[in-house]
């Protein structure tokens, strides 16, 4: 399992790494206070991160992943290595994340720009951490459920679009008016993302199952 | 001897695009079945189908056993494949071909592969964007070859392989049919590899098997007579099956003796003899000779 994951991981190591430092850069030298649901900069940048990793680990169109699925292993052991992979991509710039802002990194810089805001935002930002967490598995979610339906015997793409739309517009929806929403709504919003994020990953673990790889 | 790998009335449709259809092979334990086909005519899909990673659209294939799909993971495990245009990615070095190698397959023989992978020095540290096509190509048979499965799907293996290599890989391949019973289901073009290794022949035209066979049957059984004119096919016995028969005169007949008896003479008939596995192919799958460009002579060696 942890070799499998390690392959699928090298593919996408370097976009990690990417993000990284754009994570660390961002979180160092932005000046107004940290918050994924006041800016788009990071909510994009996440997006795009995911979206890239998605598109070259979840494709089963590659010639890399022909030759994966060709390597002995079961479906099940593919899609476990896959979600590790998945976890640890989302995982490197949430750790990057914490350490700059956890450790006081970010306060000392910002304190020797003599930004006024620090060092009083400096703990309360860490709580952005799981906006960062939801939005990855909502993007992994979201994209990974248009290729794994195209890639059925009964080649429904259509279902994976209309699913993957009406997702998209939900979590759009709720990044943009949860700002405004009193907190019981807020909770609301958060439980049923979360409730979608599930469903959608056990639709995407049992349709896995039956993927064809056509490279 | 018991089949390993059996297809049952298979068939592979996309959309409206038929590729496969009634497709009948049976494979035998310990047997290297070699896979012609013209270009185009489904020879990987029947791979792809054979190795799980499509589903079929008609009948089963069945593989040690095994019929479900996608195949369970112990079949899976026993399964080496190698199909054309499945690569690894561009940052996997060959070491890490290896470590998946023995990720797949406990009985990995990692010190057997890194043998084979020095006898074409090539480093295990190398990136595969480093490596010559035939390089490439070594390194997926060696990684498929040491996981000691019990059924070989290959590809074109011979694909980029210098005639060195080919011949080490066919004699692998042999041995560990004759040691191990691996049964091997190889696709190619080159005929001489087909008489080098194999001792079945599938032959795949227009969406099916067209002739399977076991060689040494084959070539016992097979005749190809030239006659005067093309005799009535009355005056055929009836244990004779003619698969092939040209146009013009004099005329070529191919036959099939399927009784261990002995073809009578033809009416008109002016010689018999037995044809190579190359011109057989060609006479079931390609145009009639009468049509096709006359081959070129090649030169003598050294002229």
């Amino acid at each position: 399992m942890w070799t499998l994951a390690r392959w699928q991981l090298r593919q996408v190591n370097y976009l990690n790494w990417v993000m990284v430092v754009c994570v660390i850069g961002w979180s160092l030298f932005t000046s107004e206070p940290i918050s994924f649901m006041h800016g788009a900069t990071m909510a994009s940048a996440i997006f795009v991160h995911a979206a890239l990793i998605v598109l070259i680990l979840g494709s089963s169109s590659t010639s890399g992943a022909g030759f994966i699925y060709s390597q002995g292993f079961s479906r099940d052991q593919i899609w476990w290595s896959q979600a590790l992979a998945l976890l640890m991509s989302a995982a490197m710039p949430c750790v990057a994340f914490l350490l700059t802002v956890g450790t006081g990194l970010r306060g000392i810089i910002q304190g020797a720009f003599e930004n006024p805001w620090f060092p009083l935002l400096g703990s309360s930002e860490l709580s952005e951490l799981k906006w960062m967490l939801l939005a990855y598995a909502a993007v992994f979610s979201t994209l990974s459920y248009i290729w794994i339906r195209a890639r059925q015997p009964s080649k429904d793409a259509a279902a994976g679009w209309m699913l993957a739309v009406a997702q998209t517009a939900f979590f759009i929806y709720c990044w943009t008016w949860m700002r405004f929403a009193p907190p019981w709504l807020c909770s609301v919003l958060v439980g049923t993302t979360l409730l979608l994020i599930a469903t959608t990953t056990l639709a995407l673990w049992k349709f896995h199952q039956s993927v064809e790889v056509q490279a | 001897m018991e089949p390993t790998v059996i297809a049952a009335d298979l068939g592979r449709d996309y959309g409206t695009h038929t590729v496969l259809r009634g497709v009948n092979l049976s494979v035998p334990k310990g047997s290297v079945c070699a896979l012609l086909g013209r270009n185009g005519v489904g020879k990987t899909t029947l791979l792809k189908l054979l190795s799980s990673l499509i589903q079929p659209t008609h009948g089963t294939c069945t593989i040690l056993g095994d019929s479900a799909w996608p195949r369970t993971a112990i079949t899976l495990a026993k399964t080496g494949v190698v199909i054309d245009g499945f690569e690894p990615p561009l940052v996997a070095r060959v070491k890490h071909l290896l470590e998946l190698g023995a990720a797949a397959s406990p009985s990995f023989d990692r010190k057997r592969a890194d043998e084979l992978l020095k006898s074409r020095e090539i480093n295990p540290a190398k990136l595969w964007t480093e490596l010559s096509k035939g390089q490439k190509r070594w390194c997926l048979l060696v990684t498929a070859l040491c996981r000691k499965c019990d059924v070989l799907l290959l590809d074109e293996p011979a694909d980029g392989l210098d005639p060195q290599s080919r011949v080490d890989l066919y004699q692998m391949v042999r041995r560990e049919a004759n040691e191990t019973g691996l049964t091997a289901l190889i696709a190619t073009h080159i005929i001489s590899d087909i008489e080098r290794v194999a001792d079945r022949l599938a032959i795949l035209h227009e969406k099916s098997i067209l002739l399977e066979s076991d060689l040494d049957t084959l070539r016992d059984e097979l005749w190809v007579i030239t006659c005067d004119t093309a005799p009535a096919a009355a005056d055929l016995p009836v244990s004779i099956e003619v698969l092939h028969q040209t146009t013009g005169t004099p005329t070529e007949i191919w036959i099939r003796q399927h009784e261990s008896c002995d073809v009578p003479s033809l009416s008109g008939e002016i010689e018999r003899r037995k044809p190579t596995v190359e011109e057989l192919f060609r006479a079931l799958t390609g145009k009639p000779s009468t049509e096709a460009a006359p081959e070129p002579t090649p030169a003598p060696v050294g002229s």
